[in-house]
């Protein structure tokens, strides 16, 4: 058995048992030298402030003090930061979702002049991100009133997920048989209704997947929810949590930190472990071609 | 039948061939068709966005680095041409970023690449629990960046941190290290987070490359006498080529761009030895307010961000071998 090639059922033997068994502890060993971070966010979180300060710490705490947890969502907003984060994740989701779907249609089943370099466009932009459009986008927001409001990160959210959703969806879309859409033409329905009742249902795992992502990258959004939204009532959880460990008992009081930290972070990774096939499906029939 | 057609038909005469039809009709070529109509009312609310978030910033960032301009500055906002390059090529603190820019870079394209190659590999061989192992090593690519940052900075702690801890306890180190608060500690450091965040979505990529590397193509090329060290060099590097070239690209262009994660770790600390060129536009742009100079700054990066992305393109075409 070579390098790069999966085991074959039945050719094991000897040699290729043990062969199994090391590459298993490898990979148990990477695995857990992946989650230590996790773990040690988890633990430090139900430590108590003696057991924190502690060097060398000890790996868990003696007793784990839950009301660390308490402690962190009274000291810091952050049922409200949750709050915020859920609407702005929900809000880009359906946009989302539905733009990309509205896009994706057009591209996949309409002709029209211009189709070429419309969809060029649109699957350009992974340059144009982050740090690089930060300024102006701000300046644009400003100009449009949008600061210290959500749209002001729910509208930029959108369109830097969009390339993504509609490349994803349109090849889906890709695979719909053209014939469905045309006899339900023939039939009389109009575009809308053909997109509504004969499509949708047909791309609902690429609707999932999208929509995942785009909760997901969301929630965890940094330097624009930094930026973009300054009213302390409208951060979301991410920009919360860092705000926290400028306190100044940080790194002391890191136990509340990190149960903040863990409050904010466990949800997601639930929601990722729950539907990895859709998110880890998606996002790699967009990288292999 | 589209207008178009409707209209060729009525006004049909016979032509030579290569002859050209009447004005009125080419006229009316540009003219939009219903189809066409619908189809832009269908693209329009996406384009739209697009065109406000997306690239109305882009070309208001030409304009912008020719112009000092503040919000609540003293200085009323005008038109400065050049001047902001010019004050660039002499500021320092943008030579340093440039630099740290460029370390980053080299140290984000090779080391993910390097750690999740061989992951993807073993993940590759071995059948069961691989959706686990997977899942796993895909968690730190869906933690929120301010999480992960923090426990980082609390890891790295000098006096509490759990890896001097360990370090001591294995005899590694005599003294503990103080990780953030040396240059080249702090820039290892935010290595080590950054490919913890991202080496499992190189691997997992890289996992699906490999797995359309079917049984056949592998088993003819046994047949014909490939075997180790050879299959792997000629047969699946090379098939794997594409999605390496998407997972390389990434990594470079994101390298460029990086920002949140050094942000939450270090700020550009100590001493700007993690400051890239994304930490210093926050710092003229958010901290001193001077947002012409900054938006400068961003158009060098995004010049930068293209660069990347054209020697990934080239890359991804040239014969390895």
């Amino acid at each position: 058995m070579e390098i790069g090639q999966t085991v074959p059922a039945g050719r094991g033997g000897v040699l290729g048992g043990f062969r199994n068994f090391v590459v298993g502890i490898i990979l148990i060993v990477i695995v857990l030298v992946t989650s230590f971070p996790f773990f040690w966010m988890v633990s430090t979180s139900l430590k108590s402030l003696r057991e924190v300060n502690m060097f060398p710490p000890p790996v868990l705490p003696a007793v784990p003090q839950f009301e660390n947890y308490v402690t962190a969502f009274t000291r810091a907003p952050l049922f409200k930061y949750g709050l915020n984060s859920t609407i702005i994740c929900l809000s880009v989701m359906a946009l989302t979702c539905s733009l990309a779907l509205s896009a994706g249609y057009a591209l996949v089943f309409l002709e029209f002049r211009g189709k070429k370099l419309i969809f060029q466009m649109l699957l350009a932009p992974q340059i144009v991100a982050g740090v690089a459009v930060l300024l102006p986008l701000f300046v644009v927001l400003k100009t449009l009133g949008l600061l210290n409001n959500r749209l002001a990160l729910i509208l930029p959210y959108t369109v830097m997920y969009s390339p993504f959703a509609v490349f994803l969806l349109r090849g889906y879309l890709g695979s719909v048989p053209k014939e469905l859409a045309e006899s339900a033409r023939v039939d009389g329905a109009g575009d809308l209704k053909i997109l509504v009742q004969i499509i949708l249902p047909l791309v609902r795992p690429a609707l999932a997947a999208i929509a995942l992502f785009c909760f997901i990258w969301s929630w965890n959004e940094f330097l624009f929810s930094l930026i973009f939204v300054q009213a302390p009532e409208l951060r979301t959880v991410s920009v919360g949590i860092a705000f926290l460990s400028s306190l100044p008992n940080f790194p002391r009081e890191t136990n509340i930190i990190l149960a903040a930290a863990s409050a904010v972070t466990v949800p997601v990774l639930l929601l990722f472990v729950l539907m990895q096939r859709q998110f880890i499906g998606g996002i790699t029939a967009g990288a292999v071609k | 039948m589209g207008q178009g057609e409707f209209l060729r038909i009525r006004h049909e005469q016979p032509h030579a061939p290569g002859a050209v039809g009447s004005v009125w009709e080419r006229l009316r070529g540009f003219l939009p068709t219903l189809s066409e109509v619908k189809a832009y009312l269908f693209l329009s609310p996406l384009l739209i966005l697009f065109f406000v978030f997306l690239i109305l910033p882009v070309i208001a960032s030409l304009a912008l680095a020719f112009m000092q301009w503040s919000i609540g500055g003293v200085e009323p906002n005008r038109w400065v041409g050049l001047a902001n390059y010019v004050r660039l090529a002499d500021d320092w603190r943008f030579w340093t970023a440039l630099r740290v820019t460029l370390a980053y870079t080299m140290a984000m394209v090779v080391i993910p690449y390097s750690v999740a190659l061989p992951l993807a590999l073993l993940m590759n061989m071995k059948i069961r629990g691989r959706d686990v192992f997977r899942t796993i090593l895909f968690l730190p690519v869906v933690t929120p960046v301010a999480a992960a940052g923090l426990v980082f900075v609390f890891l790295f702690n000098t006096e509490i941190g759990v890896v001097n801890a360990a370090l001591i306890e294995l005899r590694l180190v005599e003294q503990p290290v103080s990780w953030l608060g040396n240059a080249n500690t702090a820039f290892f450091a935010t290595i080590v987070m950054i490919v913890w965040s991202q080496a499992g979505f190189n691997a997992v990529t890289l996992l699906s490359g490999l797995q359309t590397i079917t049984q056949d193509i592998l088993e003819s090329a046994a047949l014909a006498g490939a075997s180790g060290w050879s299959m792997f060099r000629y047969i699946t590097l090379p098939l794997l080529r594409p999605t390496s070239a998407v997972v390389l690209s990434t990594s470079l262009v994101g390298a460029v761009r990086m920002f949140a994660e050094i942000f939450v770790m270090t700020q550009g600390g100590p001493a700007r030895a993690t400051a890239t060129l994304g930490l210093y536009l926050h710092e003229v742009g958010f901290k001193y307010w001077q947002l012409g100079y900054a938006t400068a700054i961003s158009t060098v990066i995004l010049v930068l961000c293209q660069i990347a992305n054209l020697v990934s393109a080239r890359a991804g075409r040239v014969d390895w071998r």
